[in-house]
């Protein structure tokens, strides 16, 4: 038994509360231009909303079917929902206070991001008489003894009145299509108003007649309806299948209330919105803050000096202008995002559908940006009578109906439109092209860690490797023939995918390294994924760690790995790096007895990624693009202002008063500097 | 310049199978073949075919949906009709096979042919003798090539390079396994090693030099499955290790199987009749080692129709096979060389006027060795057991219309009732009937320079000569029947060619 005792893993929901908490520590991090710290705090907010309607409402689902058992991280579901809970409420408090900090000094700088209540500014009577006051529909709801049914993160008013000393109640919530924030400017001034903030400045308008008790703003959030994905709990669907009959799909998972309120304005909410049973006392949060900080995306001010420098991808020397046919052909093409544009790879597309000698173009396509030009260029490309070939993934959370437009919009154009499996999402990221070149087939494929999504490709980091190595792109054409229904009788040499065989590779990988340790040897391998948690993995670089095999792991957010226990797992590292851009690539590194074998990847270590998605692991053979990764691994090693340092359960920061090394800078510069 | 790509679709009785190639040529302007995709669609149509004598419906429009798929893929790489879609066993032997590929047709458009067992044998043969080290050693020292697939078990007895037997029998292992499922699964392995034993005891009837025989050589899926579960780098397994899995498997049910060595379904049913075929065989013939290939059958059907693969001088081979049948019918050897002789003398001079075809040189080679054979059964009407003979023969790599159209000119070779012009009673294309036309003319000319067996004329000289061609014949006495059967003969040709032919005797005096 090691010193951990019998549970060696961390609590999936509580690493992913702490990668949360780093999130929100960018907005304390005096370093970071201020107007960027905002941002940071509405990712930070954002973020918690998915984890409960996603997480929180799942583990919901198990306390309901009656299932309490403990995890692998020794933890009830009961247990984890109170530990969220706690940790939650701290996180919000803090939250709460970096914004009244950050708006006191932008307030200082003349910038109004939550404006004080008396302030007279005239306009505010157009925008609320025009725009506000056409669209909102206040309902009395005493009357009726219940209120309507409050969508999913729909902002609420909830006034108390008083006419003839008799108490109303009423609610307005707030439509849909209401517009998030309004920029005014007035006296050098800018002022960024939410419409909620403007509705309750003129709640005695609405409300004529009667004099306003109190009010409160509010929202819920509720059980996104998706089914739970616990992976460590085998008979979980059929607990919950068998138990959860009469189970109420899109229950309220959480309450936020914008401010303190009386026990009694508090009691009143609680009876309209039937709080019992899954949504309890502490699923209630007071915010101190605006309820939706989604609208700090929109603080936009002239003085750069709040916001980081403005970035320029840049296209190598050796690309610009030039067919990347001709240079693939011969040598293969690594690029890291953001540094390097991602038009290169978007133009690339949109050429292939209008080259003469291109016979087929196929893709996946997992999430893909609005007006995607991406899939403009292959409805263009077949209505040119191209073969085209979409592989689309509809089950990409929350963008479901998006893929659902262009995926029919793809089809209208005649290209070949497939929609994967019902069990497993399609997460890789692979683009092939097949050409005829001097009455030769020559197939080009792109493979990247990140989405073909020209929006979050300025902000992800992540690699794209254009190659025409006959073998990799004969597998990767099987792979489109497997994900289109075609077969799945294939055998995979150069490439291994999951759920095919990428477990079994990564354990005769991880193998060989404790092979050569254990025959004193060099052993190494360095990771850098966007999460961990598996078991079977887990244990596995445990393994490597008891057999002396140095395990460096670059983790940006769960990470079920606890480094740092003597007898499990003293010779592993781990890492967390947040910073500007979101650490999207994987990556993963084996000395390999001094051949280095080094590999991309869609998949993180995780039983989803391992099991239930199609997802590509590819080794990079090329030396150029080696190096190349190399040297991105090793910035990433090297960082010492972005990183979080994990010692068991606890991260602490890198950070120290000589710390001058920023990856994502660095890699940028050299990637910037490439001829 | 466009690409030049080749599908081949293997409709074989558990899976369909499309593999893509292109075809290039090196500066050599030798064919290269570059397998850009191989698919696999499963589909059990053996499993209808060999339980129920027929595919059934849900089977026929399954394969249709794959059909429509593989036609994307004609789509996607533009080939323009340059495919080949073709059947083995489950196909050929199912009652509706018609029906099955008309549906095909009328749902894709995609044309499938059935090859018979005779020529997929031949193809597989050729595919093992290309990739297989060290073929031409074992087959000169005797080996027996088995193709055992899922309907059909292909055995081509080989020694010295030639075929000493060759036939197709009802012996695949899903047609076993399928002929047995009503047997309790602890003694289903006994009632299949009767079924293989009796073949084995036919092969050693059938063929009178099996006891010369030491190599066995494997191809197809059984192989394939084999390798599956043995992981091996040679090329060839160990009959202690098949011996050794046999014992461990054979009163196991198939599902046991599957679990234990992790192998499909239908790989589990019919591995107990594969390990008994192979090591039956091989204990027969006292063969330690088990040799194959890997290369799989569509990767040889790519090859043979783009003709890559040609067996070396298979014209001259042809001549050796067609010896060494007609020596198994006390063929008339010098009478049958001396036709040979003289036809290819004829077809030489003449080939301006006669234009004979690669497929008719083959017939008329044929024809002229092996168009007697019919008096090893009946002198008075041999021409009728010629034919009958000629039929019944199987010649590895020999197309089944040319050794019919062989038989035919055997059938009209006299000089008595039958003519060239009644092989129309046979309802023949316009375009075979000129072809047995042609032979039957020259064959005749041929066989009346040897009307008496007795090789009297020794040599002839051809010419064209205004209207008429003259054939100079050198003898050392003067050849009657000769003259006189010429005379019978000759009518043939000029209804054939509308040129008359007439005999010279030269007397050669010493």
């Amino acid at each position: 038994m090691n010193n951990a005792g019998k549970y060696s893993y961390n609590n999936r929901e509580l690493s992913w509360l702490d990668f949360n908490e780093r999130v929100l520590m960018q907005a304390a991090d005096e370093a970071v231009p201020i107007c960027e710290r905002l941002k940071f705090l509405a990712i930070h907010c954002a973020n918690l909303d998915e984890f409960f309607m996603i997480r929180t409402a799942g583990l919901k689902d198990l306390v309901s079917a009656g299932y309490n058992e403990k995890d692998t991280s020794g933890f009830t579901p009961t247990e984890i929902l109170e530990e969220i809970s706690r940790r939650v409420h701290k996180q919000v408090k803090k939250n709460a206070e970096i914004f009244k900090s950050l708006a006191m000094k932008l307030s200082k700088l003349n910038i109004e991001i939550f404006p004080a209540e008396s302030l007279d500014i005239e306009i505010l009577d157009e925008i609320f008489y025009n725009e506000i006051s056409p669209v909102i529909a206040p309902l009395m709801i005493s009357e009726i003894e219940k209120i309507p049914f409050i969508f999913n993160l729909k902002i609420c008013l909830f006034v108390e009145l008083e006419n003839e000393n008799k108490v109303f109640d009423a609610l307005i919530i707030l439509p849909e299509n209401i517009k998030k924030a309004y920029k005014i400017k007035k006296s050098k001034k800018s002022y960024y108003f939410t419409s909620e903030n403007i509705i309750e400045r003129y709640i005695d308008k609405i409300f004529q007649g009667y004099a306003v008790k109190d009010y409160f703003l509010f929202r819920v959030t509720r059980n996104a309806d998706l089914p739970i994905k616990h992976e460590d709990i085998e008979d979980l669907m059929s607990a919950i299948e068998e138990n959860i009959s009469d189970r109420k799909w899109s229950n309220i998972v959480r309450v936020e209330i914008d401010r303190e309120i009386t026990v009694a304005l508090m009691n009143k909410i609680k009876h309209y919105l039937s709080i019992n049973g899954d949504c309890g006392d502490k699923d209630l949060y007071i915010t101190n803050r605006p309820l939706n900080l989604s609208y700090l995306f929109n603080i936009n001010e002239e003085n750069k000096s709040l916001y980081y420098k403005p970035f320029k991808s840049s296209i190598p020397d050796y690309l610009k202008n030039k067919n990347i046919f001709d240079i693939a052909k011969k040598k293969d093409i690594l690029l890291f995002r953001p540094c390097n544009d991602f038009k290169i790879i978007s133009k690339w597309i949109d050429e292939a559908g209008k080259d003469k000698n291109v016979l087929s173009i196929k893709m996946t396509l997992y999430r893909t940006d609005k007006n995607s030009k991406i899939v403009e260029s292959l409805a263009n490309a077949a209505l040119k009578g191209k073969h085209v070939c979409a592989v689309v993934e509809l089950k990409a959370r929350f963008d479901e109906e998006k893929n659902v437009k262009w995926a029919k919009k793809l089809e209208e154009a005649g290209c070949i439109v497939t929609y994967g499996f019902p069990d497993k999402k399609i997460h890789a990221k692979i683009f092939l092209v097949t050409r005829s070149e001097e009455g030769r087939i020559v197939r080009y494929a792109h493979i990247s860690t990140g989405n073909y999504n020209e929006y979050t490709a300025n902000i992800y980091t992540d690699i794209d490797y254009i190659t025409s190595e006959e073998k990799a792109c004969s597998e990767i054409s099987n792979m489109f023939n497997l994900m289109a229904g075609y077969s799945d009788v294939f055998k995979w040499n150069r490439i291994k995918l999951s759920p095919v065989n990428l477990r079994e590779a990564l354990s005769e990988l991880i193998d060989f390294e404790i092979s050569e340790s254990k025959a004193g040897r060099r052993a190494e391998i360095i990771i850098k994924v966007n999460s961990v948690f598996d078991a079977g993995i887990t244990d596995k670089i445990y393994s490597a760690s008891s057999a002396d095999v140095l395990v460096k792991m670059i983790v940006r957010g769960i990470c079920s790995i606890k480094p740092g226990i003597s007898g499990l797992s003293e010779n592993i590292e781990v890492k967390s790096i947040i910073g500007r851009f979101l650490e999207h690539a994987r990556i993963y590194y084996f000395y390999s007895g001094g051949k280095e074998k080094i590999f991309i990847s869609t998949a993180d270590l995780m039983t989803r990624n391992l099991d239930k998605r199609i997802e590509l692991f590819f080794e990079i053979k090329d030396a150029e693009s080696k190096k190349k990764l190399m040297n991105i691994i090793e910035c990433n090693i090297n960082d010492d202002l972005k990183s979080w340092h994990l010692k068991e359960e606890r991260y602490t920061f890198a950070k120290q008063d000589n710390s001058k090394f920023n990856c994502q800078e660095r890699i940028c510069s050299k990637f910037d500097k490439e001829k | 310049m466009k690409a030049n790509i080749f599908i081949v679709v293997d409709i074989g009785a558990g899976s369909i199978r499309c593999q893509i190639s292109e075809i290039s040529k090196n500066s050599n302007a030798e064919r290269r073949i570059r397998i850009l995709e191989y698919i696999v669609f499963p589909l059990s149509i053996g499993e209808d075919t060999f339980l129920k004598k027929y595919i059934t419906l849900d089977t026929v429009y399954k394969a249709a949906e794959i059909f429509k798929k593989i036609k994307l893929k004609f789509k996607e790489y533009d080939i323009n009709g340059n495919y080949k879609a073709v059947c083995t066993s489950a196909v050929r032997d199912a009652d509706n096979k018609h029906f099955f590929i008309n549906h095909i047709r009328v749902k894709t458009g995609i044309e499938l042919e059935i090859i018979d067992a005779e020529e997929e044998l031949y193809i597989k043969y050729l595919g093992v003798g290309e990739s297989l080290k060290g073929f031409k050693k074992l087959e000169s020292k005797g080996a027996v090539l088995i193709n055992l697939s899922s309907g059909n078990v292909g055995i081509n007895i080989r020694k010295n390079k030639i075929s000493l037997f060759s036939s197709t029998l009802p012996y695949g292992a899903l047609r076993i396994s399928q002929l047995f499922s009503d047997i309790e699964e602890k003694i289903k392995y006994r009632a299949y090693e009767q079924y293989i034993n009796k073949l084995v005891l036919l092969l050693k009837k059938s063929c009178l030099e099996y006891d010369k025989i030491n190599s066995v050589i494997g191809s197809d899926t059984s192989t394939g499955l084999l390798l599956e579960i043995f992981k091996i780098q040679t090329n060839f397994f160990d009959i202690v290790d098949l011996a050794y899995l046999y014992s461990r498997i054979k009163t196991v049910s198939a599902s046991e199987i599957s679990g234990e060595l992790s192998i499909g379904e239908y790989e589990s049913k019919i591995l107990k009749p594969v390990l008994y075929l192979y090591i039956s065989i091989m204990k027969s013939v006292g063969a330690k080692k088990l040799y194959f290939s890997d290369q799989n059958f569509s990767d040889q059907l790519t090859r043979f129709y783009l003709a890559k693969t040609k067996e070396k001088k298979f014209n001259k081979k042809l001549t050796d096979y067609f010896f060494y049948y007609g020596k198994r019918y006390n063929l008339d050897e010098k009478h049958a060389k001396q036709v040979l002789l003289f036809s290819e003398k004829i077809r030489r001079s003449l080939k301006n006027i006669l234009i004979i075809k690669a497929d008719e040189k083959i017939a008329l080679t044929g024809a002229a060795i092996l168009h007697d054979i019919g008096y090893y059964t009946d002198i008075n009407d041999h021409q009728e057991y010629s034919n009958k003979i000629i039929n019944s023969l199987n010649i590895p790599g020999l197309d089944r219309e040319i050794l019919e159209n062989i038989g035919l000119c055997s059938l009209f070779h006299g000089s008595g009732e039958r003519h060239a012009s009644d092989a129309a009673y046979y309802k023949l294309s316009p375009e075979r009937e000129l072809t047995i036309k042609k032979i039957i003319s020259i064959l005749k000319i041929a066989d009346a320079l040897d009307a008496s067996h007795m090789q009297l004329i020794k040599n002839i000289t051809i010419e064209t000569i205004d209207k008429f061609v003259k054939v100079t014949a050198v003898s050392s006495v003067t050849p009657f029947l000769e003259i006189k059967y010429f005379k019978l003969k000759s009518k043939d040709f000029l209804e054939t060619f509308g040129i008359p032919i007439e005999l010279y005797v030269k007397l050669d005096y010493e």
